[in-house]
């Protein structure tokens, strides 16, 4: 049995984790991924057959007017392609997939944890109000592409949008600055 | 064989994905459950719970906590004002609904239990106790009446048990604050703000009444340097001079040629200041309508030093006297300072300096430098099996955005050694310590308990019109999980 199952992994490692992990997002019981309490190895079994199913239900939404593609670059430089709606708030898609976005403040502008680097179209997002730069002041490892996902929603025009979490990194004094006595 | 085939998978995949199948792998090796204990429940210890929780599919996450009620910093530091920064708090009771999560209140770590006990009982033990010292303030006359460090003051307003017996004075007209940073700015804030914007908040009902009696006109922020190295950010300063009573005033000579020069600059790295400056040369020019009774004044005094803290013939403060300073340089990012023999004296009623924190010793055997854990992406050096994340690894510096960061670098840290110190070592977490606190007859809050009060507290500002009504004593935080319990009995027997 474990040798099956392990065989299935050799033939093709990678695409059965994007699975589980495809799995996983939809099993996902809320933001916090309280995700496979119940780890089995028979679930895990049922899980891959549900993959398939999701993977087929998901690519057949693509047809949809109201679909529109974002490819969000995870932590650790993964692109993972989503179909979003028109009027999806991307933060909140992100969390929905299971991607590593916190948005503590949930959208309220007073922190900047949802903090991203729009990859592609960033012209195309407009004017940035003074609240949301006054918090992208204080987000970590910022750069001129640098938003904030929970003031981005998706509109026909985004549609190929590419959105790019920071990497999690210690961010003290990374450029060589020392604090000075003073 | 199988570890052949998950060193094939965790080449080809990433890190979280990693843990799905690293634990899948781990029920045929044998059925450790690994056992982690956080200590501090504030934004850097839900932040790993929630890595750990996420990442790991057996992982047992134990939180303890100093007080009988969890969030840290973000119940007793952000500001009443501040409440959608609060809304933290509902990821982190998500990530308290687990059945993999546990909660223990009302105990302190080197005092209640020894971290060398924690050790013994956890496979891993992350220190996420934020840094909880004032920072030492060497001044004559701080020990005088009515002179606060902000972590008193902060705590007074936000009802932090510990400070509730702080005998506030407002009723004098100037008060002084010490420091730019954030913190500074928010006791300026709650200062000068209008006591209608503050009424609905969780601010305490003793703060607020002492707030709605203050007869303070001018607030002070006295700064040792330049405009460029405030402390603080463009929000916070226009949260106060923006109020629409207050009137900010600033020395035109902080807007020197060097300032103006760096106003121009490009950098992103220095954005934030460029940012606020900016703001503060704005606002400078703008001066309000200051005929009305209303009208309150903020003045920013950077480039001073103070030098002592005076009273007149009693042991009331009444006066901070300064040394003011010039800054030197072609670069006002990088000016030096130097000191003049000009003496100020700023007559004061009330002074709260707000210096910064430090990190406090909770045990003799953890490697400190500077006031930091000394660690390397959490995990502390020559220590296999401790970890520490948010202000105590790094110092008190930075928001919420960067303790999540961090919570993620530690996370993974944690999980990357996790797996080899649950095979290790034969240990059952709080089946293991939990008997040893109740034996010294110590009482611990669960989260079910935590939701009592909570509740309790909600209900009880409900009817003072306020978002939450915090209870303010350990005892009765205590004695209301205890009637909650109980309550409970009662009804499970009917």
């Amino acid at each position: 049995m474990i040798q099956r199952i392990c065989s299935r992994f050799l033939a093709n490692s990678s695409k059965w984790v994007d699975n589980i992990a495809t799995c996983q997002r939809k099993f996902a019981l809320s933001r916090h991924g309280k995700v496979f309490e119940q780890t089995h190895r028979g679930h895990m079994r049922q899980t891959f057959c549900l993959a398939k199913q999701f993977q087929r239900q998901f690519s057949s939404s693509n047809s949809n007017d109201e679909t529109v593609q974002i490819t969000y670059v995870d932590r650790e430089g993964e692109p993972q392609v989503i179909n979003g709606k028109v009027g999806d708030n991307v933060m909140y898609l992100a969390q929905r997939h299971d991607l590593d976005v916190e948005g503590a403040c949930e959208a309220s502008l007073a922190c900047c944890t949802c903090h991203v680097y729009v990859e592609k179209f960033f012209d195309k997002l407009g004017e940035i109000d003074e609240e949301e730069e006054d918090m992208l002041d204080l987000a970590p490892f910022l750069q001129e592409n640098s938003r904030l996902s929970c003031q981005i929603i998706l509109s026909k025009e985004l549609d190929g949008i590419v959105v790019r979490l920071p990497s999690a990194t210690r961010n003290f004094y990374v450029d060589g600055h020392k604090p000075k006595p003073h | 064989m199988l570890t052949n085939v998950l060193k094939q998978i965790t080449s080809k995949c990433s890190v979280s994905k990693l843990y799905c199948v690293a634990s899948f792998g781990l029920s045929t090796l044998g059925n450790t459950q690994p056992h982690v204990c956080i200590v501090g429940s504030g934004p850097a210890g839900f932040g790993v719970a929630q890595t750990l929780l996420k990442n790991h599919e057996q992982v047992q996450v134990d939180m303890f906590e100093k007080l009988p009620v969890p969030f840290g910093l973000i119940r007793y530091g952000v500001s009443p004002d501040h409440q959608d920064v609060k809304n933290a708090i509902n990821g982190y009771s998500q990530t308290a609904t687990s059945k993999r999560f546990s909660f223990f209140g009302n105990i302190e770590i080197g005092q209640d239990v020894s971290l060398t006990e924690l050790l013994s009982a956890y496979h891993a033990v992350v220190l996420c106790y934020g840094a909880q010292e004032e920072a030492t303030f060497n001044i004559s006359g701080k020990n005088l009446k009515n002179v606060f460090s902000s972590k008193q003051f902060v705590g007074w307003y936000n009802g932090n048990p510990e400070f509730q017996n702080l005998d506030v004075n407002l009723s004098g007209k100037s008060a002084v604050i010490i420091g730019v940073g954030n913190v500074a700015l928010d006791c300026a804030r709650m200062l000068l703000k209008p006591t209608e914007q503050l009424q609905e908040t969780d601010i305490t009902s003793r703060a607020l009444k002492t707030l709605q009696k203050s007869n303070i006109k001018n607030v002070y922020v006295v700064g040792r340097r330049g405009p460029m190295q405030m402390a603080c950010t463009r929000k916070e300063l226009s949260e106060v001079a923006g109020l629409e009573c207050v009137n900010t005033f600033v020395e035109e000579n902080c807007f020197s040629k060097s300032v103006e020069t760096a106003l121009k600059s490009k950098d992103l790295a220095r954005r934030k200041q460029r940012r606020l400056v900016a703001y503060l040369q704005k606002v400078s020019k703008q001066v309000k309508d200051d005929t009305s009774e209303d009208t309150k004044k903020l003045y920013l005094k950077l480039l001073r030093s103070p030098v002592a803290l005076e009273s007149k013939n009693d042991d009331l403060i009444a006066n901070v006297k300064l040394i003011k300073r010039e800054m030197q340089g072609e670069d006002a990012f990088n000016p030096t300072f130097t000191d003049t023999n000009v003496v100020e004296n700023l007559p004061c009623d009330i002074v709260v300096s707000c210096i910064g924190y430090q990190n406090a010793v909770i045990s003799d055997d953890i490697p400190f430098v500077d006031g930091k854990i000394m660690n390397k992406n959490g995990k502390v050096d020559d220590r296999k099996d401790l970890f520490t994340c948010g202000w105590c690894s790094h110092g008190a510096k930075g928001v919420l955005a960067d303790s999540s960061n961090d919570s993620l670098v530690t996370g993974a840290s944690v999980l990357s050694n996790l797996d080899q110190l649950a095979s290790d070592k034969n240990c059952n977490g709080s089946n293991d310590i939990v008997p040893k606190i109740l034996q010294r007859g110590l009482q611990i809050t669960s989260w079910k308990d935590w939701k009592t009060i909570d509740s309790f507290e909600i209900k009880r500002g409900q009817k003072l019109g306020k978002v939450r009504e915090k209870v303010v004593s350990c005892d009765e935080m205590l004695q209301i999980a205890n009637e909650g319990k109980s309550n409970e009995a009662n009804t499970s027997e009917k």
